[in-house]
């Protein structure tokens, strides 16, 4: 097994990371109206041979930073560094090069294959792009991994179910042997029966080729299932990270206590569940003075309000940003 | 839909809907409208889409009362704010006059079923109500609807996929595959001793919560609906498959008091 010791020199390390995104426009003025704070000041590590689990609430900026993390979007700040080498502000030509290096999947499988491609020249496509040659045999090879038939090659998009979509995608994204794969939310749109089957598929194929994921879900029992470091995100801002068992098992800051208990029991308990917070995520437009989470917080206090906290160590690689844990 | 008569034109109905002793399916068209908003009403999953843009929520709220109710624009209008407090709605006077793309996913929602509710109708259908929804906010959600359902005394039918909303929130559950029930059962029943080849490999398929250890996937995708398999639907997928599945397709039968399945094998002991 290539699972790594996170003691090494990390795969990908990210540092004060921002994107903050216009919104409106000021009359006379090319000012924008105000600033929307995607993603607002990241810290990360990610490992290779290791899953990251990213989650959150939509709109916490989790997809933003997975797109920020392979640079499908300028960050407006921040530093990003690839085996210890800064990506984050590389020319086009280079960041073609270093595009191999990392790839993408995407929570709709149907919203990216091309519907007038066939299944063959998807899978080709990156190393099209990329001038490597042997495309045949590797698109076989590809799609041998993750447990579709080699055939399917010459068919189109449509005759596939969303599980099988989705392995088209998971193909793709091995043909240039990765180092790392950012997946946003790639089984949600499946159906249950078949997101096991695609999870067990992640994991199979990071045991063979020992590459790095960053797994963005809402869902913490896959995230439980599939990764080995969580990073809890808020409002733009990580509020907690650590191994799984750490953060999930033992949750240090208010609001990923509240995810955890938000996760529905699997099986009837015989009591009437109940709600953990209430209210929801405000808008990142308007991001409260202090703790992003004191307004929703069970425990909030004055100095949440004035004060912003920062990541913090817990336990032994448990961080979280709470005045109170 | 087809419960509601909501399917288009082209679509083949067959069998019987049976609402307070009434076939509904045969109801003359005028009728229907009447008894649909009014005594069963729909919640679907995506609120953004099923709610209109360019109304305010107090319009659109006050239109589905005075569609059912001889009623003046003002006792509507009041009456909508009733219900948005109803819904647990914060500041609800304020939010009348709000368009649906000020609000958050949760607050739409919570709209939808005041918007649903505003004829206090005896059935609700909630088509996936929180699956578009955040966890926090999904547990809100259904919290809520269990308050309102002691409340007002709703029979509420809750379509989803997600086997922890059925075991938290549900009372009895309906498995269905391939557009047939193949057990129906308690949700104790359900969870405890499930009898169809298909809900025991569902059950097995949840997330046990212990990490790492291989989930157990159901082999084999979903047949198409167009091309059906002439015995039982699930016999392609069925690790208790015999020669007799592909014959035959198991009716519905029940094995014990309120618990039924629809397989050959679940009989065998009997």
């Amino acid at each position: 097994m290539h699972r790594s010791d996170p003691n090494d020199v990390p795969l990908m390390t990210v540092h004060a990371l921002k994107k903050h995104f216009p919104v409106g426009r000021q009359l006379f003025s090319k000012e924008p109206k105000a600033w929307l704070r995607a993603v607002d000041g990241v810290d990360l590590q990610i490992h290779r041979g290791r899953t990251l689990g990213l989650v959150g609430e939509s709109g916490c900026g989790k997809s933003t930073l997975g797109r920020l993390l392979i640079r499908l979007l300028e960050p407006t700040s921040g530093a990003i560094k690839l085996d210890g080498e800064e990506i984050s502000n590389v020319s086009a030509r280079k960041l073609m090069g270093l595009r191999k290096r990392f790839q993408m999947v995407f929570q709709d499988p149907m919203g990216s294959l091309d519907p007038r491609m066939k299944i063959g020249e998807s899978v080709a496509e990156p190393m099209y792009l990329n001038g490597i040659g042997n495309r045949r045999e590797k698109v076989a090879e590809m799609l041998e991994a993750v447990s579709l038939s080699p055939e399917i090659a010459n068919r189109f998009p449509h005759e596939f179910s969303g599980g099988q979509r989705q392995r088209i995608c998971i193909a793709r994204a091995l043909t240039l042997e990765p180092d790392l794969i950012v997946a946003d939310e790639p089984v949600a749109a499946l159906d249950v029966s078949v997101q096991a089957q695609i999870v067990n598929l992640f994991q199979d194929i990071q045991q063979k080729m020992g590459l790095g994921y960053v797994f963005i879900s809402h869902d913490l029992g896959v995230v439980r299932h599939i990764a080995d470091d969580v990073a809890v995100m808020y409002l733009g801002k990580i509020v907690e990270q650590g191994s799984v068992k750490e953060v999930l098992d033992a949750p240090a800051h208010p609001y990923t206590r509240a995810l955890v208990s938000a996760i529905l029991p699997p099986r009837p308990t015989g009591v009437r569940f109940r709600p953990p917070v209430s209210g929801d995520l405000p808008s990142p437009i308007n991001i409260p003075k202090g703790c992003r989470f004191a307004s929703r917080c069970p425990m909030a206090k004055d100095l949440c309000r004035e004060e912003e906290p920062v990541l913090r160590r817990v336990a032994n690689g448990q961080h979280a940003a709470c005045h109170f844990t | 839909m087809a419960l509601l008569g909501l399917q288009p034109e082209s679509a083949q109905v067959e069998g019987e809907v049976r609402f307070s002793g009434q076939n509904i399916l045969t109801l003359p068209g005028d009728q229907m409208t009447a008894l649909r908003g009014r005594r069963i009403s729909m919640i679907f999953q995506d609120p953004m889409s099923s709610l209109n843009p360019v109304l305010t929520i107090g319009q659109q709220i006050s239109e589905t009362l005075r569609a059912h109710f001889d009623m003046s624009r003002r006792d509507a209008w009041t009456r909508s704010k009733h219900l948005l407090d109803l819904v647990r709605v914060p500041g609800a006077a304020g939010r009348l006059q709000a368009y649906p793309h000020e609000l958050s996913g949760g607050l739409r929602q919570r709209v939808m079923i005041a918007m649903a509710l505003a004829c206090e109708p005896e059935l609700l259908l909630a088509d996936e109500p929180t699956t578009a929804l955040d966890v926090t906010v999904q547990a809100q959600i259904l919290d809520l609807l269990l308050d309102l359902r002691d409340e007002t005394n709703l029979s509420i039918l809750l379509i989803t996929h997600d086997l922890g909303v059925i075991a938290n929130f549900a009372d009895r559950v309906a498995v269905m595959y391939c557009g047939r029930v193949m057990e129906a059962a308690s949700v104790g029943d359900f969870f405890d001793a499930p009898s169809h080849p298909y809900a025991e490999a569902l059950i097995r398929s949840i997330p046990g919560g212990s990490s790492q250890e291989r989930l157990e996937a159901i082999p084999g995708t979903v047949p198409k609906l167009t091309d059906l398999p002439r015995g039982c639907r699930f016999a392609t997928r069925c690790l208790r498959y015999r020669a007799a599945c592909s014959e035959d397709l198991p009716e519905l039968r029940e094995i014990s008091p309120g618990h039924s399945t629809a397989c050959f094998r679940a009989f065998d002991n009997a």
